[in-house]
């Protein structure tokens, strides 16, 4: 592979390089503006342009060809085939990491003393670490959901085809999602998203915990008859304090309720188990 | 002192941030700080337009597939909003029977 020439975008400023390396040092020195400057950041990336073999393509294009179509199939077949998914995903996720800097280290025309060839690596990791991380976890939960004995039905995650699915699984007739973190909880995103319910991750107390959250067509399902009033009404901010307990907020105008994993799975089995299905 | 970039590191302090990152679990953030960044991000972003094609036939919308949304005869989703058109043929003036 030969890379002839690396353009950057012109809206990658200073400052957004100077975020970029602050989230690549640690991530918890970021405050609200700079995770803002950090998604712009990776957003000029995505239109920045590498020449290719003498054919010029986005950065995020170069990511879809050349690392996306080689390695991520592969790494799901194996994922789904691991004991433990979390210890040893997170290794073949390193390894596939190390493979991609390898492929970049020795392409014609890459050199780590080049800025402009830095920022495709740190790029590609990023997307990559996006990517794996996602797959773990969504392959952790429908491990964890199989061995509670929830009855659910996934879509497969080592068919391209089916990763593109509109929900990732079905249970008591609801659409579900599994997400690695809250970025979909903005009224845009959730406008575009069909799932009646979401699995993601709250970092609480400097851990993660668990959360289901919920759409009113998830709620109306798992709530307890005959009235559930075991939800508490809050702001956003205030859901952290609530959890693992029933917590109903609201975002734009949608009305969604958080709660603990666990007692999601619980209000599951328990309607699973009356054949409410 | 303004703030190092990446350009500024030396080679071996490039390689330790890539081999730091790579080692990483997690991004560990406050969903708090994160969401407020998404939502400012999004007020900061023009309205998202999705140009949906297709023809009348009978009185009926049919939408050209395959679309940016879900969509079947007459009927648009959007999120949990489920839009059915109604849509009159008001091609002739109406009058007012005398």
């Amino acid at each position: 592979m030969i890379l002839s020439f690396i353009s950057l975008n012109s809206q990658l400023h200073q400052e957004h390089q100077r975020v970029l390396l602050r989230y690549l040092r640690d991530e918890r020195t970021l405050l609200r503006h700079d995770w803002v400057k950090l998604v712009e950041a990776v957003d000029a990336l995505n239109a920045s342009v590498v020449a290719v073999d003498g054919r010029e393509m986005a950065f995020r294009q170069f990511y879809e060809r050349l690392i996306d179509a080689q390695y991520a199939d592969p790494f799901l077949q194996n994922l789904v085939t691991l004991n433990d998914v979390e210890q040893e995903g997170r290794r073949a996720q390193a390894g596939v990491a190390q493979e991609i800097c390898h492929l970049l280290d020795t392409a014609e025309g890459f050199s780590r003393d080049d800025n402009h060839c830095r920022l495709l690596l740190v790029y590609c990791l990023y997307w990559w670490a996006a990517f794996a991380r996602g797959y773990i976890f969504e392959a952790t939960i429908f491990l964890d959901l199989s061995a509670s004995g929830i009855r659910f039905i996934a879509h497969d995650i080592t068919r391209r085809s089916e990763r593109l699915s509109p929900y990732d699984l079905l249970l008591l007739n609801l659409r579900g999602d599994i997400k690695y973190t809250t970025y979909f909880l903005t009224a845009e995103r959730l406008a575009f998203l069909l799932s009646d319910f979401f699995i993601t991750r709250w970092y609480l107390n400097h851990e993660w915990l668990r959360v289901a959250i919920l759409r009113e067509t998830a709620w109306g399902v798992l709530s307890l008859p005959p009235n559930d009033n075991q939800r508490q009404t809050v702001v956003r901010d205030e859901v952290a304090q609530t959890l693992p307990r029933a917590a109903a907020f609201v975002i734009d105008s949608f009305t969604l309720t958080a709660l603990g994993y666990e007692q999601w799975k619980q209000r599951v089995q328990a309607r699973q188990l009356t054949g409410e299905e | 002192m303004a703030e190092e970039m990446i350009e500024e590191l030396t080679t071996d302090e490039f390689n330790q941030l890539i081999d730091g990152f790579i080692a990483r679990e997690d991004d560990r953030i406050e969903p708090s700080v994160f969401l407020n960044a998404m939502a400012e991000l999004e007020r900061g972003r023009a309205v998202r337009e999705v140009e949906l094609t297709g023809s009348v036939v009978n009185g009926e919308v049919i939408f050209d597939t395959p679309s940016p949304l879900p969509v079947e005869n007459n009927t648009l989703y959007v999120g949990n909003l489920k839009l059915t058109f109604k849509l009159r043929l008001d091609d002739q003036p109406q009058t007012d029977a005398l």
